[in-house]
């Protein structure tokens, strides 16, 4: 069969079995385009987004092993792909990001309707996805964005499925908040 | 932003930036990821080659084998 019609998790098995970089690259032409612009949306910088795809797809070739077609494997690159940005991101700003994570941390949740997180335009979206912190960002990226689901993000981030409803609540709570403190300047 | 049966649109799944991705990307990961491949065979040559060798330095023969050898010398010296 023609390679470029095998499915992923097709080319994934005869890399594992052969080692063929060449059906590597058949990966690297379905996916690098949303990888780069995942990427470039975590850190706005062409060169650090492209040092960061880089990695990311050496990273996925050596993992290739460790993929068990639990999930797509669209879903496992995404994975890998927030979980890197994420990673990154905080090695460069870790201690400013602790402060900010307690002084939110004590106020209360209630879950914000899903409708409410929709009802908010891209461009103020983009603004206040840049404003929360990069496993906040991911985490509703990773649900709204890309579909995983609670199971996929619970395998993703290595946490039980209570921690993951508990950190969505709390993003799209942050971001809703974010967004009417943004509505009430503009209208004060 | 809304669609017809007034449900608002998920405006996440609009927000995908369109940036291209670097021409010469391509080569530079296909590049690493030979010379990873180099770097495995090699890694690999040596720890199984080490392991045969060690393994065979520190070879213990087993009760059956043991009985055989001693039985083959009983023969020879016969």
């Amino acid at each position: 069969m023609e390679p470029t019609l095998l499915t992923d998790e097709e080319i994934v098995s005869q890399i594992v079995s052969n080692r063929d970089t060449q059906l590597f690259e058949i990966l690297y032409e379905r996916h690098s385009g949303r990888v780069y612009n995942k990427c470039f949306s975590f850190v706005h910088e062409n060169a650090l987004a492209e040092d960061l795809t880089h990695d990311i797809f050496l990273k996925v070739y050596l993992s290739l092993k460790s993929f068990e077609g639990r999930s797509k494997f669209s879903t496992w690159i995404y994975s890998i792909t927030y979980n890197y940005c994420v990673d990154t991101i905080n090695l460069k700003k870790k201690t400013t990001q602790k402060l900010e994570e307690y002084q939110y941390d004590q106020v209360s949740f209630t879950e914000p309707d899903d409708a409410e997180l929709f009802c908010i335009q891209i461009e103020v979206l983009t603004k206040i996805l840049n404003t929360i912190r990069p496993e906040e960002k991911s985490i509703l990226l990773m649900k709204y964005q890309d579909d995983f689901s609670l199971q996929d993000i619970s395998d993703s981030l290595g946490i039980g499925l209570s921690a993951v409803k508990m950190r969505l609540t709390r993003a799209k709570q942050k971001v809703v908040d974010l967004y009417n403190a943004k509505s009430s300047h503009i209208t004060a | 932003m809304e669609n017809t049966n007034n449900i608002p649109t998920n405006p996440f799944k609009l927000l995908e930036g369109d940036e291209k991705v670097p021409e010469n990307l391509k080569d530079k990961v296909m590049s690493s990821i030979n010379f990873s491949n180099m770097l495995l065979d090699i890694t690999e040559l040596f720890t199984t080659n080490m392991a045969s060798s060690v393994g065979s330095l520190f070879k213990v023969d087993s009760i059956g084998e043991k009985e055989e050898k001693n039985k083959d010398d009983k023969e020879n010296k016969k």
